[in-house]
Order: C-alpha cells, then structure tokens, then sequence
C-alpha cells in the first residue's frame, strides 16, 4: 500500500445521471438509493495500478483504512461503521490531527465485526479495485476534506477518454462496496457496470446480487436508515411496535 | 444460553417445593457457622494471579474489567471470564465455610442453601401467595415420607415441563444411560425481594392496575466506588438467577467423577395418569450450570456458562476423530447413521409414571456435539483455575464463556424519563439494539441449549437476544394508551410462571 497518488480530477459533470432508470420495486428502490450515493462518489484515477494486491484484512491500518473509505461513500460515521471504540490516532496525543498515525489508529471492536466480512469479500473479488480504494484514503488521509475528496476522485462518466481501466474498476468496486454496507449484500462490480448499459435497452432488468452472510443481512443499513430492521432480526425491545420509532440519531 | 428461555423460562419448573431452609443437600459434613453469600469487590483479572487466594473470594459484586492494549475485545472477554470463574468458585463454594478445594462430590454448596438461593417454583406458590425469605419449603405430600425418612437432608425437585423439554419446547436430552437430563432454575434474594415488593409473585399481581405501569427493573450490583453502589445493601450483588442442568447417576463409579446432590425428583403431572405422581429418589450430577447477574454498567446482564467436561466432545474433534469419550451425553465411534448428531429424541417426550426418570425408548440415546467450539484462551483460563481446585471434582468443570454487552455506553443507559424512575432505571428502550451488541454474539450449553447451538441470527442461542425478549404477565388497562403500556420483565422468564390458581 502507499504509492504515489496523481491529483485530483474534477468531477464529471454528468457523474450521478450515469443510472438509467429502471423497474422499480422495493429492492431496486434500496439498491437504487444505495447506487446513487455509489455514483456520486467516483471520481479520479490513480497514476499506480494496484499491482500488488497486498491488502491485508488481518491489518488494523488496512481495517482502518477501510472504514474510512466506507464512511467516505456511505456518509455514516465511522464511530457507527465500526463500533467499540473506532479512534483516529495521532502521533503525539493530544495535539490534534493531522497527521493520523494509521498504526495507533483503533479499528473498533464490536463483536459482530461486520466490517471484516465487507473487507474479506472485497479483497476476494477485487483486490487490485479494493488496494486502489485504500490508496487513495491513504492519499488523502490528513486532507481536512478527505472525505469529499475521495469522493470527487472516484466521481467520473464511464466514457471519459482520461481514465483507465483501472479507474472504473474502482469506481464499480466503490459502488458495490455501499450496496454492501446498505443491503448487506454483494453486488459484483462488472454486474454493475453492464447494468449502466442494460437498462437502457431493458427497463426491467433486475442486478443479480448474493446476501454476503446472516450476519449482514441483520446489520443492512438502509432499513436501520429508515428507523426499521430487517424481516425476521430485530434487537429492539418487546413491544416497541406501539411507540414511535426513537430519534433517528439513535440509529444513526 | 439462549434459547430462549434459558434461565428462567426454561426451567423453570422443576423445582420444587420443598424446602427450605433448608434443605442441606446430603448429609455430610456439620453445618457450622451460616456461610452467607455475600459479595466482594472483583479483584482485577490483569493483575490477579490464577492461585488458591482465589478460591475464599466472594461472590463480585460486579465485574471489573480492563480494555488494556492490543486485542481490546480479547482482554475485555479475559475479564468476563475471569469473574465467571470468580463467580463459579463463590456459588459452588461448600456451604460449610470449608474450602472448595477440600470439598468432596456431594459436599453441599452455598447456591444450593435455601438461604441463598430460592427455587423458582418456592416463590411462585400456588395461587400466587406471597411468601417471605426465611419460609420453610412445602414438600410435596408424594416426597413427604421419604423426605421425613431422610430427615429432610435431600434436595426435592418438582418437575415440570421446563425440567425436562429444552427453552422452547425443543425436546428433552436423554443421557448415555437413557435418564432424561433434568433442570432447575432457581434466584437469590435480592430478585425475591423486588419479586414481593411488587407482587410480582402472583399473575393476578401482575395483571393488577398498580402493575400496569410498572418498568420491572431488578436491582444491580456495584463495587465499591461504582454509581449505584450507595443504592445496595452492603454485601448486596444485586439480582443472580441460576439455571442448572442435573445427570441421573445410578452407578455408583459414576459418581466420583461430578458433584453430588441426593435428591427426591417428583415425576411431572399426567392429566392422563391415574396413579399417584412417581417420587423418585436419585443420586443427581452436575453436568450444566448457568448464571445471570444483573450490574450497574452491565444491565443487560452478565451471563456465565460452565458444564461438565465430559458432557460433549466439539463437532471438530470428532471431525478428526479427536474425541476422548466416555461422554455423558455422546457415544464414541457411533456410526452417524444409527447416532445421528444433534437431533432431538422421538416422540412422546413425556416422562411416563412407569419409566421414571428413563426415556420410553429405551434404546435412544442423545448425540449430541459442541458445534461452537470453545477459544484457546478460555480453554488456558480454564486449565489455570482447575489446577488450582485440587483432586476434587469442581476440576471437571469449565467455563464455555461469558456473554456480555459490549456497548459500554448503550449498556449503562439510564432512563431520563421525567419524573426519573426508581433506581437502577435502566433503559429498556435503547434502539435499535437494546442487547447493546452481546458478546460473544452467541453462545449455548450442550446440556441447556442443546438443539439451538450455531451462529444463526435469531435462531442460535444468545443469552441476551433471547432474554431480551422476556415479558411478564402485566395487561394494559382500557384506559391506557398502547404507547403508555410496558410489557418487559429486565430478562428473565421466570415472572410468566406465577400462578393465579393451583396448576400443579
């Protein structure tokens, strides 16, 4: 991890109207959400190909690193992401940060560790796409708008000339990746990528996805967004169907 | 733990009656002073030593636990274990005073004195009468001749469904011996107090207006130091509910191996029996032992698991052809075909008058394994506190886990309502997880929550995600709106088994 980063690109201007629409059902309608807030997200290419597929789901920094880059593109805090104690560390606590030292940085500790499962699936499918996404968190991670600028270098049109290959693949990658975080399911990125394409000739064309696992399907955020939970997993209180859902701030 | 019903639901019946004050498990050794259970200050596990000093604490008031540096979750779970052990050696202590590395198999223990722990079916007496701490047991008049013989110094159980159908009705656990496995849940004083306060006792109680609006919220232990522990009597734990699981031992070889109960075990009513209920007398092991203690920073509760080491081997040794039977409850080298794994008994599951404590089929035997295997620290932690309990049979022993919230701020949580309820106020309204993100996510005894082992969401056991879904028997007036209305009962089951009228 960590080679030289090229500058930012600018936003392609038609960026989040790269989704034709398609058949709308309460799936599409999630994936939907999900995929746009994909969408708005990509934006720049890296001079270095990830060659060297190298991430390390074992590694606290790469964990860290990944959490990051899901909080970039979901707009969830990382604190939520990874809870238990998710912490940016700095080399001389307290002074304040920047620089973040990625190795004292703590990647959370909650028991159900949906987060790994997000990284193993990642890293499995993609691993040059995925070490092309922590490089660029690694790029921008004392920027004070690292966020934004993950997004804008992953915001681009398929059919800019300028960028390569491996630049789309990432941005796919970076979609799939808020699909995962929102359904707690695994949307491969060439799927989406020939979606882009598909609907345009045929409205009803439904991605194929898979459920990552049990576990994510009970931590999908989009129902948790939406003050609910999934069919058949709730951890909420006996009764608490006869009150009113709590602030959403409890949820997110 | 989970199964749902673990602790209390599950249980719950058995139990029995009887009595009370004692009754002083066998006979042995003189009962010199009372040795109350009171509770210490948990020494902290990252700088305590695994030694015999060990073995005199008292039951911890809380837990004291040490993120320290590195695998956070790992060092967190060391200190949950390491105060189950605590807990473990306290409860299991001789009731005597004596040490518990001197005890002997059937050396009474201080959870089994009627002064510190009550069974549940000694507090949700018929009619749902009101009782106080220190009323003798009622022995059922089937067990009177035989518990007048024995002098009153034999455990009584009465078994109900819950003493032999696991949480949920998923079937009994039939032994290598083909016993039924028997179960009884049981609360110390602290749970009988607030239990009689509110007259929880009684579903009528329960079901009354004054109850409506009433959030059941059993008192939490604090150490020294800790917000709530002005609140506690001195020496006060707070809430603890125990759930045990008991193994027939008519060999008399067996019985060096466990601890010991002489027990009378009053077979479970048959509406379709004529003849008058079985009272069995039975030499009992211990094969499972659950505990729940409710604290001030864990109000979901902290719930230990300990069984037998012989009960089970784990799936992966017997993947490798690992085991190092005999087991209790799984017969080596049984071909799978014959002996299929983990499947419940055929039917009925019914103990019969004419069997007694035997299984109707008398060729079916349990196979059950460990499908969740335990980690290498806990089995390290488990080899350190069993070599210090000498030759005696608490060696045989170990800790499965300890669930615990791991939210530290979500599992300390207060109710702000306005005007603010009575303490400990926990907040039984934190969404969207209330459990406050258990860990581990699941766990589950072989001999308690046999059939709903695994990592499945919502249907493998987890001690919280089950009790979490506890409620109590109170109704919501007419004129109350729904919202208004609080139907929980702070994880136990055992509140649904008050008794409005005489059902056994």
């Amino acid at each position: 991890m960590g080679g030289s980063l090229p500058d930012k690109h600018p936003i392609a201007p038609n960026a989040i109207e790269d989704e034709p629409a398609g058949a709308v059902t309460r799936r599409t309608v999630l994936t939907g959400a999900a995929a746009v807030t994909a969408a708005a997200s990509v934006g720049t290419a890296l001079d270095t190909p990830a060659g060297a597929q190298s991430v390390d789901v074992n590694s606290q920094e790469h964990m860290v690193l990944f959490v990051l880059l899901s909080s970039a593109l979901t707009g969830i805090p990382p604190e939520k992401l990874a809870p238990g104690g998710f912490k940016l560390q700095s080399p001389n606590p307290p002074a304040p940060t920047p620089p973040i030292d990625l190795s004292k940085s703590i990647p959370g500790f909650d028991p159900v560790d949906v987060k790994r499962e997000y990284l193993t699936r990642a890293n499995e499918r993609c691993p040059a796409a995925l070490e092309y996404l922590l490089q660029l968190v690694r790029k921008n991670l004392n920027a004070s708008n690292r966020d934004e600028a993950i997004i804008a270098a992953l915001q681009f049109d398929d059919d800019d000339k300028t960028k390569r290959p491996a630049d789309v693949d990432a941005k796919y990658l970076a979609r799939s990746i808020v699909l995962m975080w929102y359904l707690g399911a695994w949307y491969e990125p060439t799927e989406l990528q020939a979606l882009r394409k598909d609907l345009l000739k045929d409205p009803t064309r439904s991605p194929r996805f898979e459920v990552v696992s049990p576990k994510a399907y009970t931590q999908a955020w989009a129902l948790r967004v939406a003050q609910a939970h999934p069919m058949g997993f709730s951890e909420m209180q006996f009764g608490y169907w006869t009150r009113p859902p709590n602030p959403r701030t409890d949820f997110i | 733990m989970r199964t749902k019903h673990s602790l209390a639901v599950g249980m719950i019946g058995i139990f029995a009656i009887a009595g009370l004050l004692g009754w002083t498990a066998s006979a042995q050794a003189p009962l010199p002073a009372p040795a109350n259970l009171a509770c210490d200050d948990d020494p902290p596990p990252d700088t305590t030593p695994i030694d015999a000093a060990l073995l005199i604490k008292g039951l911890p008031c809380a837990e004291k636990v040490n993120p320290g540096s590195g695998d956070t979750l790992a060092n967190l779970q060391r200190g949950f274990d390491f105060y189950s052990w605590l807990t473990f050696l306290a409860l299991n202590a001789p009731a005597d005073g004596s040490h518990i590395d001197q005890a002997k198999p059937n050396t009474p223990t201080k959870w089994e004195q009627a002064r510190n722990f009550k069974q549940l079916l000694d507090v949700m007496l018929p009619d749902g009468r009101a009782s106080r701490w220190g009323d003798k047991k009622t022995i059922p008049p089937e067990c009177l001749a035989q518990y007048n013989k024995l002098n009153g110094k034999v455990m009584v159980i009465e078994m109900i469904e819950e003493s032999f159908n696991e949480p949920f009705k998923t079937g009994p656990l039939i032994d290598q011996q083909g016993n039924y496995a028997i179960f009884d849940i049981l609360m110390n004083k602290s749970m009988f107090d607030y239990i009689q306060k509110h007259n929880l006792q009684s579903k009528v109680g329960q079901q009354s207006k004054e109850n409506a609006s009433l959030k059941v919220d059993f008192p939490a232990g604090a150490n020294k130091g800790q917000e709530g522990h002005a609140n506690m009597p001195p020496g006060d734990p707070g809430a603890v509910m125990i759930k045990v699981s008991w193994k027939v031992l008519d060999a008399p070889a067996e019985r060096q191996n466990f601890h010991t109960v002489d027990a009378l075990v009053l077979m479970p009513l048959d509406p379709k029996e004529t003849a008058k209920r079985p009272c069995v007398r039975k030499t009992l092991g211990l094969v499972g032992f659950h505990v729940g203690h409710k604290t001030v920073v864990r109000r979901q509760w902290i719930w230990t698991s300990f069984e037998h080491k012989k009960n089970v081997p784990e799936q992966q040794e017997v993947e490798s052809k690992q085991e190092r039977g005999p087991y209790n409850f799984y017969k080596v080298g049984c071909d799978p075909t014959q002996c299929p794994v983990n499947q419940t008994p055929p039917t009925p599951w019914d103990p019969k008058y004419k069997s007694g404590l035997k299984f109707f089929d008398s060729k079916f035997r349990s196979q059950i394994t460990r499908v969740v295997p335990l980690t290498d620290k806990t089995k390290d932690m488990n080899k350190q506190f069993q070599d210090i309990l000498g030759n005696t049979v608490w060696k045989n022993y170990m800790l499965l886990s300890t669930q615990w919230p791991s939210d530290f701020n979500c599992a300390k949580q207060k109710d702000a309502s306005t005007p603010p309820p009575p303490e400990p106020a926990t907040d039984f309204k934190k969404e969207p997880d209330m459990n406050c993100a258990p860990a581990p996510t699941f766990l589950a005894n072989s001999t308690l929550e046999t059939y709903s082992q695994g990592t499945d969401p919502l249907a493998s056991s987890s001690c919280m995600a089950c009790h979490g879904n506890a409620v109590s028997q109170q109704v919501r007036p007419p004129d109350m709106k729904p919202e208004g209305f609080f139907n929980q009962s702070d994880f136990t089951f055992m509140l649904e088994k008050a008794q409005s009228k005489r059902t056994r």
